[in-house]
């Protein structure tokens, strides 16, 4: 009983339909590079996410709660699920749209502004509780994020590409 | 000083880390850095804010120790430790490599609570932290091996497990 009172709050019914919107989208759409690769840009997506919430979400920082509260819930669970794919959309279109040089910064940019739209629908609907945090703090950590990103995404592509490259050159002197 | 100590050890871990020729695939280095990094941070976060059974010190040096070990340096010892496991034969000299990282990990548990950079809760015995380190060393394995499996078929793996 009381996991399904948690289950129809605000926050969670908002999560579950943001995962259901992009888990359809990576369902739906052919994957623009190796499984290994989103494996890793999934995780490191997670991976920053939580590291971020569970170090200045938490004593002595303190700036935010994920969800309404600072335990770890079922709405915890679900954001899980979420960042992941929020970072398998980000590589996908910096893939699809083949982003280099100067469109890289406008890019991040343009992600960033919408990652700040998401956020305040975010905080509309409880999946964020700002303690101490300002909106305008998440622009510049969106920024760094997403700059990490893509210094990741460009690291793993470029060390793929040049394993693919050796084999080849084996392939052809054997 | 102890914050120092630590931190100068931590220093000594990473260039080792850094400097040292391993034979697991960059791949694989990143993928079980982010699985231990995450895991690690998730059960901590569930031990102190739900059980509350281990309470993370408020002072700012120590949490930067605390969040630079989590985040760093546990990654680094369970990399280390399974690429030393990957990387010989036998069943033995692979048990002896799995306790190594576990026993790094429960050193290090051992001086955070020493030092009061994680205090233990009432009723919580900090020996049941000794089964922490093996059991993330484990769960980093059998999801490495996993994972190997993608990178095969990706081809980008050639060698045999």
């Amino acid at each position: 009983m009381k996991l399904l009172e948690e289950l129809v709050s605000r926050n969670d019914l908002f999560l579950i339909a943001c995962l259901i919107v992009t888990y359809i989208f990576a369902w739906k759409k052919p994957r623009p590079f190796p499984l290994s690769i989103i494996i890793l840009m999934m995780l490191f997506s997670l991976d920053l996410a939580k590291g971020l919430d569970n170090t200045i979400g938490l004593e002595p920082f303190s700036f935010y709660n994920t969800n309404v509260s600072p335990k770890f819930d079922v709405a915890d669970a679900l954001t899980w699920l979420l960042y992941p794919m929020v970072g398998y959309m980000f590589t996908y279109y910096f893939s699809r749209f083949r982003i280099h040089g100067t469109m890289i910064m406008i890019y991040i940019l343009v992600c960033s502004c919408l990652a700040i739209v998401f956020e305040v629908i975010c905080v509309y609907f409880d999946v964020f509780t700002y303690l101490k945090w300002k909106l305008y703090y998440s622009f510049c950590v969106y920024l760094t994020v997403q700059t990490m990103y893509v210094l990741m995404f460009t690291n793993l592509k470029r060390h793929l590409v040049k394993v693919k490259l050796d084999e080849k050159r084996r392939r052809m002197q054997v | 000083m102890a914050v120092s100590a630590l931190y100068a050890a931590f220093i000594l871990i990473l260039i080792g880390f850094f400097t040292v020729k391993k034979r697991l695939h960059l791949f694989e280095i990143i993928f079980t850095w982010l699985v231990v990094a995450l895991v690690h941070d998730a059960y901590f976060m569930y031990i102190s804010l739900n059980l509350k059974l281990a309470i993370p010190s408020l002072i700012l040096p120590n949490v930067f120790i605390r969040v630079f070990y989590q985040q760093i340096i546990t990654p680094v010892i369970v990399v280390w430790g399974l690429d030393g496991i990957l990387r010989v034969r036998g069943f033995l000299l692979k048990l002896v490599l799995f306790v190594v990282p576990c026993a790094a990990l429960f050193g290090f548990k051992y001086v955070f609570y020493y030092y009061q950079i994680v205090e233990s809760a009432h009723g919580w015995h900090f020996l049941y932290a000794s089964i922490e380190g093996a059991i993330l060393v484990l769960f980093t394995l059998i999801c490495l091996y996993l994972y190997r499996i993608v990178l095969r078929k990706d081809g980008l793996l050639h060698e045999t497990p």
